[in-house]
């Protein structure tokens, strides 16, 4: 059957910018926020836009993630027209090699988008957290008469380098009249946040053509964006105002989780609007025993806290014995914290154990995050050889 | 374990449970914070393997087709099995607490027919556990069994609340063979000579029976059809008619396993969650308990947000003081509230510098600030549905 809109999950990305957290599994299945992985806010979105054919394109260590998504049962795209796929790397009668970039990546799967005839392709990122409704912007691309239409927010002016940053033309506010990839400066603070929606002939043909560039590193942000704009092809800004963030640094991912923990979160994960689907275990209620001290912090199912927890992150399934302290920290799930164990500023990797006793991290605002993951402390950083 | 087939009763009334029952079935009354009682029974069939799941509801069973769905969270979608949700006959003027009313089944006696299972597990939905029934099923295959009964061993302290429970005492003889059964009346007060019967030391020869059997399909669908003039007919009072005909065992259950049948006891149970080795032995990691997913956030406490010996479920934001209490999800404690001892069910809200001590607090209650409800263990406070203080 025909669809209006399909979407395309980038999730393939080894994300080596979130360092050891990425040691074992993609960045997309990165737990968050206690209950969450990080691609259950993309996938949500989706899911709360009507959009419910979405390929998601995978590539680095996928088992995780090809498991966590399974049938889409979680975000009500268990369907049999449409749902989500998950598009790894494949052979044809060529052989097979890998997606070379994030363009190349959806142009593999053109045929995949092809058997849906849609009107637009949604492009999207694994590794992002916001909610976002994307019938609006889908409706802003059709007033707009775009080719393909970029979802844009304000950045501190700090942070230009760090993004692509969009300029919209003086009369016509709507349409982008240039478009650089991480400038050292720029007199725009928009940022394009990695959301893009395409005609999908438009992407087809512009697809096809790079794929034939042999120059181009076939990545959207750094190619197809700005090509578009050189053959002066019509690409639009949607404005998008609530909370975004891209969680691929250790900094940005320890940041947004402890913004979950301010007095009013710019993003309220309680809002009964546009919730954030996840793949729920089936855990107990949490318990809070006798010796415990909680503040400040996010509890998950199927923990046990008998020891001093505040303004901290506690995923699914943990343990924090009596006598341990933790604060400023993470925990992600099925993690375990022995009694006596100091935890400053810690990320403690997915079912690990805290020996008793340990003294880990550092009071400091400064202090860099530490990572405590398979019985040893290594620095969240720390790049993937 | 494709032998077995689950079968729940939960067209009987449990008038005790008061308010909590006003709207509800016994099924679906919240338990546990997250969890319904059918929840317990759902879940250790389909975690015996049971991919085969009939429910006889009750008429108001509203809140049961919610909470069940078509079956997704016990993996009960099924194309082949799966879950059966069956209407219950209406008993008119007759009492509403037998189990298992042969008319409910003679009602749905097609689902019994197209089933394939040589044996169907039987159970009531107002007990608390978590059990694996393949072992029980193994000992019904190896004594040839036409009926096992699940049993727990006979106490006289217990004696008291086999009478308010309403739970059946079984005499086995010297094989562990079942040759009668006693219902809860036979107990009372006024057969003094029994009385001193059973309050005489441990007896060997007793029972309690749980309310859980297996039964092999064939008598189960014989029964039906031949007790057809006798309409209100309780399948155990059929075994007890016929039990030296029947084969009937039993079968020792040691684990835990407890039913709901009043108010007290009901607060004692849920209270008993917060001793950690009932709920390790309850809630395990690898025989789950399975209930509707709400995809709710996690717990949230703020700065001055604070429980200890507590049970809290995803989606409470407590800026409050919780103790000794069980929160059900979305359940919102405003500053300086206090809760002790109390239970309080998903979407209450509990205004400021309210403070409750043993109150049970239905689904969204709403309790206004500064109000004070003091309970007492035997006193207990108890709210019905949406209640506004």
């Amino acid at each position: 059957m025909r669809k209006e809109c399909v979407a395309m999950l980038l999730a393939g990305g080894q994300g080596s910018r979130l360092g050891n957290l990425t040691r074992k599994i993609a960045k997309p299945g990165v737990s968050f926020g206690g209950k969450y992985r990080i691609i259950d806010f993309s996938l949500s979105n989706c899911t709360n836009s009507n959009i419910d054919t979405v390929g998601v394109l995978t590539q680095y260590k996928p088992l995780f993630l090809n498991a966590y998504i399974g049938t889409g049962a979680a975000w009500d795209m268990d369907i049999e027209d449409g749902g989500v796929h998950i598009l790894p790397p494949y052979m044809d009668e060529k052989g097979g090699e890998w997606y070379s970039g994030t363009a190349d990546a959806v142009y593999k799967n053109l045929d995949f988008i092809g058997q849906y005839d849609p009107q637009y392709v949604l492009i999207l990122s694994g590794d992002h957290i916001y909610r976002m409704d994307y019938s609006r912007m889908l409706k802003f691309h059709c007033q707009q008469k775009a080719d393909a239409t970029l979802a844009v927010m304000k950045v501190p002016w700090e942070d230009v380098s760090r993004f692509g940053i969009v300029k919209t033309d003086e009369v016509e506010e709507g349409r982008i009249s240039d478009f650089e990839e991480k400038p050292k400066k720029s007199d725009s603070n928009l940022a394009s946040m990695g959301i893009y929606i395409f005609n999908w002939e438009v992407l087809m043909h512009i697809l096809k053509e790079d794929a034939a560039n042999k120059g181009s590193d076939h990545d959207f942000g750094k190619n197809i964006i700005p090509g578009m704009l050189k053959a002066e092809r019509r690409l639009a800004a949607y404005r998008f105002s609530g909370y975004w963030r891209d969680v691929g640094t250790v900094e940005s991912y320890y940041e947004a989780n402890m913004d979950l923990l301010s007095e009013e979160p710019a993003l309220d994960m309680f809002a009964r609007t546009l919730r954030i689907y996840s793949r729920a275990d089936m855990m107990p209620p949490h318990f809070i025993g006798e010796s415990a001290v909680v503040g400040t912090c996010l509890i998950s199912n199927g923990c046990t806290v008998l020891g001093t927890v505040n303004h901290s992150v506690v995923s699914g399934g943990v343990t924090v014995e009596a006598g341990a302290v933790v604060k400023d920290s993470i925990l992600l799930p099925g993690c375990h914290i022995k009694s006596g164990a100091n935890l400053y500023r810690c990320i403690v990797g997915e079912n690990s154990i805290v020996p008793e006793n340990a003294q880990i991290g550092d009071h400091s605002a400064e202090a860099r995050i530490v990572l405590w993951e398979d019985d040893q402390l290594m620095e969240a950083e720390t790049e993937v050889v | 374990m494709s032998r077995l087939t689950g079968l729940i009763s939960c067209n009987y009334r449990l008038n005790e449970l008061q308010n909590l029952v006003v709207s509800r079935p016994v099924a679906s009354v919240p338990f546990g914070g997250r969890y319904r009682l059918l929840d317990f029974t759902m879940s250790s069939m389909v975690n015996s393997g049971i991919r085969s799941v009939g429910v006889i509801t009750p008429p108001n069973n509203r809140s049961i087709l919610d909470h069940l769905g078509a079956g997704k969270e016990w993996a009960l979608d099924r194309k082949s099995g799966g879950l059966f949700i069956m209407p219950g006959a209406h008993r008119a003027l007759l009492p509403r607490n037998n189990k298992f009313s042969l008319k409910d089944i003679r009602m749905n006696i097609e689902f019994l027919e197209n089933e394939t299972a040589d044996v169907i597990v039987v159970s009531a939905c107002n007990y608390v556990y978590n059990m694996d029934f393949s072992d029980m099923l193994k000992q019904h295959m190896e004594q040839g069994s036409d009926v096992t009964l699940l049993c727990k061993a006979y106490r006289t302290q217990a004696l008291n609340q086999l009478q308010q429970a309403k739970q059946n005492l079984v005499v086995v003889d010297e094989e562990k063979r079942v040759w009668g059964m006693l219902a809860p009346e036979a107990m009372k007060d006024e057969h003094m000579e029994q009385q001193s019967f059973f309050e005489s030391d441990f007896r060997e020869d007793l029972r309690i029976f749980c309310d859980i059997f297996l039964i092999s399909r064939r008598l189960l669908l014989h029964m039906a059809r031949a007790y057809e003039d006798a309409e209100y007919a309780d399948i155990m009072d059929v075994i007890g008619e016929n039990i030296r005909q029947l084969k009937v065992g039993c079968y020792m259950y040691d684990g835990y396993i407890e039913p709901v049948y009043s108010l007290d006891n009901y607060f004692d149970l849920n209270m008993a969650l917060l001793d950690t080795r009932i709920t390790g032995e309850l809630f395990t990691a690898d025989r789950p308990v399975k209930t509707k997913i709400k995809d709710n956030p996690p717990a949230r406490f703020s700065g001055e947000g604070r429980a200890i010996r507590s049970l809290l479920s995803s989606g409470c934001q407590i800026h409050g003081r919780v103790e000794n209490s069980i929160l059900s999800r979305e359940v919102k404690v405003e500053p300086g509230a206090v809760i002790r001892n109390s239970i309080i069910m998903q979407k209450c809200i509990i205004g400021s510098y309210a403070v409750l001590d043993h109150v049970i607090l239905d689904k969204m209650g709403n309790i206004n600030s500064g109000t004070v409800l003091n309970g007492q263990r035997d006193a207990l406070i108890v709210q019905g549905k949406a209640a506004v203080i």
